[in-house]
């Protein structure tokens, strides 16, 4: 099994420390990561690859499937099943633990865009939650 | 729209977001996995993840 990842962009004053973006990107990346790290036969019930981009702060192919299993940190030519993009401030207000998640109006405003079978994404968020 | 909600308290919502923990990360991904698994399934082709990421960008000022 391979991973390969790195670090998203840091914030641009030139500084050690990373943006809040950047901290959270690593968060969803060790998570991602975990998941994966699991038992093959459990990965394998994902039934399909991902593809996650964050505007402005982080691309992840997430590879399910095959000996090229893994997350990787740019879109790759691998075929994927679900893709999404999630604007960091829809992040921020989940994380934040905002109570209800206006998904219409998410997807209306473009700050969350989905392609593909959204089953694969449901599939694979449990698989997350079992590694936590 | 989604924005980040006000603080109250002077700590801005963004970098507060920035130290949760893996479990709190893990449960808001899951917020968004129950609310994404009630839109309809669809039987799509899987795409290259880069033809992928082209669709997503469409239309959106990069």
């Amino acid at each position: 099994m391979s991973f390969e990842f790195s670090a998203p962009p840091r914030s641009s004053g030139g500084g050690a420390e990373p943006s809040p973006a950047h901290k959270r990107a690593l968060g969803l990346a060790e998570l991602f990561q975990r998941a994966l790290q699991q038992a093959p036969a459990r990965v394998g019930r994902v039934k399909g690859n991902l593809l996650i981009f964050v505007p402005g702060v982080a691309t992840w192919t997430i590879v399910t499937q095959g000996p090229g299993r893994g997350v990787y940190d740019s879109a790759t030519d691998e075929d994927v099943h679900f893709a999404m993009s999630c604007a960091d401030d829809l992040l921020v207000q989940l994380f934040v633990g905002a109570t209800d998640l206006d998904l219409p109006a998410a997807l209306a405003s473009g700050h969350l865009k989905l392609e593909g079978d959204v089953m694969v994404f449901g599939r694979f968020v449990e698989l997350i939650t079992s590694a936590t | 729209m989604p924005t980040s909600r006000p603080s109250t308290d002077g700590v801005d919502p963004a970098r507060a977001a920035a130290n949760v923990s893996p479990r709190v990360i893990a449960l808001a991904l899951r917020k968004l996995g129950l609310a994404v698994a009630r839109l309809e399934a669809v039987d799509a082709a899987a795409v290259p993840a880069r033809v992928a990421l082209a669709s997503l960008m469409k239309g959106a000022a990069q």
